[in-house]
């Protein structure tokens, strides 16, 4: 068959986003094959790993369950590193900020682990290229998932809610998470009300229509269901850590 | 390029991605998916994925 022939014979959409061909196929970036995750958890679920300690940057331990507020709870897998965290994180940051003090207990977590391949370097480097110029890329910069950096970026971001380090990843496979960020909700019984993105737009703020996250937050405080339960968004593979079988 | 809403784009694209990347698809002549890889691709996987499915382009004609 000639080149040309197989050129039209098939096609291989690599990257799933469009905007990043090639670079994120074969050997680049994503998790390796450390699965062992859950099945993803389903509206009206109940919080998993409520129990399980976490590190915190301001050195406590925290709890999923000992973070649970008077209207809800919500808890958000978020990183350092990613390209999509980095964009949603100020918006991320001030709607943790404003429904913490509204009854939500909010608690992000990084469920990465910091020794992952230097690949995500190179997305960031071709992230970088590709969104020049556009708000959210201005100002991000590769922030490898240490814990160091972890309370950097909270305290620069001026989170008031923890960030919390996965320390087995234990607690995103019992989620189901797989990626970041990715939001969860779950109301004054712990039952899960809204699953997904943040808004519809990562890198151009001013050009959001949906705001999911928001929305739902809003919902919850006035104890309505959201109108939307569950979103999808593009983002980063979580790097899971190798399965434990146990938690921190 | 993509452009618009990511939720509209994941559900056209494939129903089954959750929107994480690396996301491959591997697509026949047909518009068919063949394959679908939701993280690290080894090339010499890709690549013998890839042939196959040209191989049974092949065949078909």
């Amino acid at each position: 068959m000639s080149e040309r022939k197989r050129e039209k014979s098939l096609g291989v959409i690599v990257g799933g986003g469009l905007f990043v061909l090639a670079g994120l196929a074969a050997g680049v970036a994503g998790a390796q094959g450390r699965s062992g995750a859950s099945a993803a958890l389903s509206i009206g679920d109940r919080i998993p790993s409520r129990e399980v300690r976490m590190l915190s940057v301001d050195g406590s331990h925290r709890t999923i369950g000992e973070m649970r507020g008077a209207s809800g709870t919500l808890v958000v897998f978020t990183c350092n590193h990613c390209p999509w965290s980095q964009a949603w994180e100020a918006r991320l940051t001030a709607l943790g900020n404003e429904f913490r003090e509204r009854g939500v207990g909010v608690i992000a977590i990084n469920p990465n682990d910091p020794d992952a391949p230097a690949s995500a370097r190179a997305t960031f480097d071709r992230m970088q290229r590709r969104f020049a110029g556009t708000s959210a890329a201005a100002g991000t910069r590769f922030s490898p998932d240490t814990y160091e950096e972890m309370q950097r970026r909270a305290r620069d971001a001026g989170m008031r809610f923890p960030y919390v380090v996965d320390g087995t990843s234990d607690v995103a496979r019992s989620f189901g998470a797989t990626r970041t960020p990715e939001a969860y909700l779950f109301d004054h019984r712990d039952r899960l009300v809204y699953h997904g993105a943040i808004d519809d737009n990562p890198f151009e703020e001013s050009a959001v229509e949906d705001r999911f996250l928001r929305d739902a937050l809003l919902a919850r405080v006035a104890r309505r269901r959201p109108s939307r339960a569950e979103s999808r968004s593009v983002g980063c593979s979580i790097e899971l850590r190798e399965a434990s079988g146990a938690p921190e | 390029m993509k452009h618009g809403s990511d939720d509209r784009f994941i559900e056209a694209l494939h129903p089954d991605w959750t929107g994480a990347l690396p996301f491959t698809l591997l697509v026949n002549a047909d518009g068919e998916v063949e394959r679908t890889w939701t993280e690290e691709v080894d090339e010499e996987l890709l690549a013998a994925a890839i042939e196959h499915t040209l191989a049974a382009g092949e065949g078909e004609e």
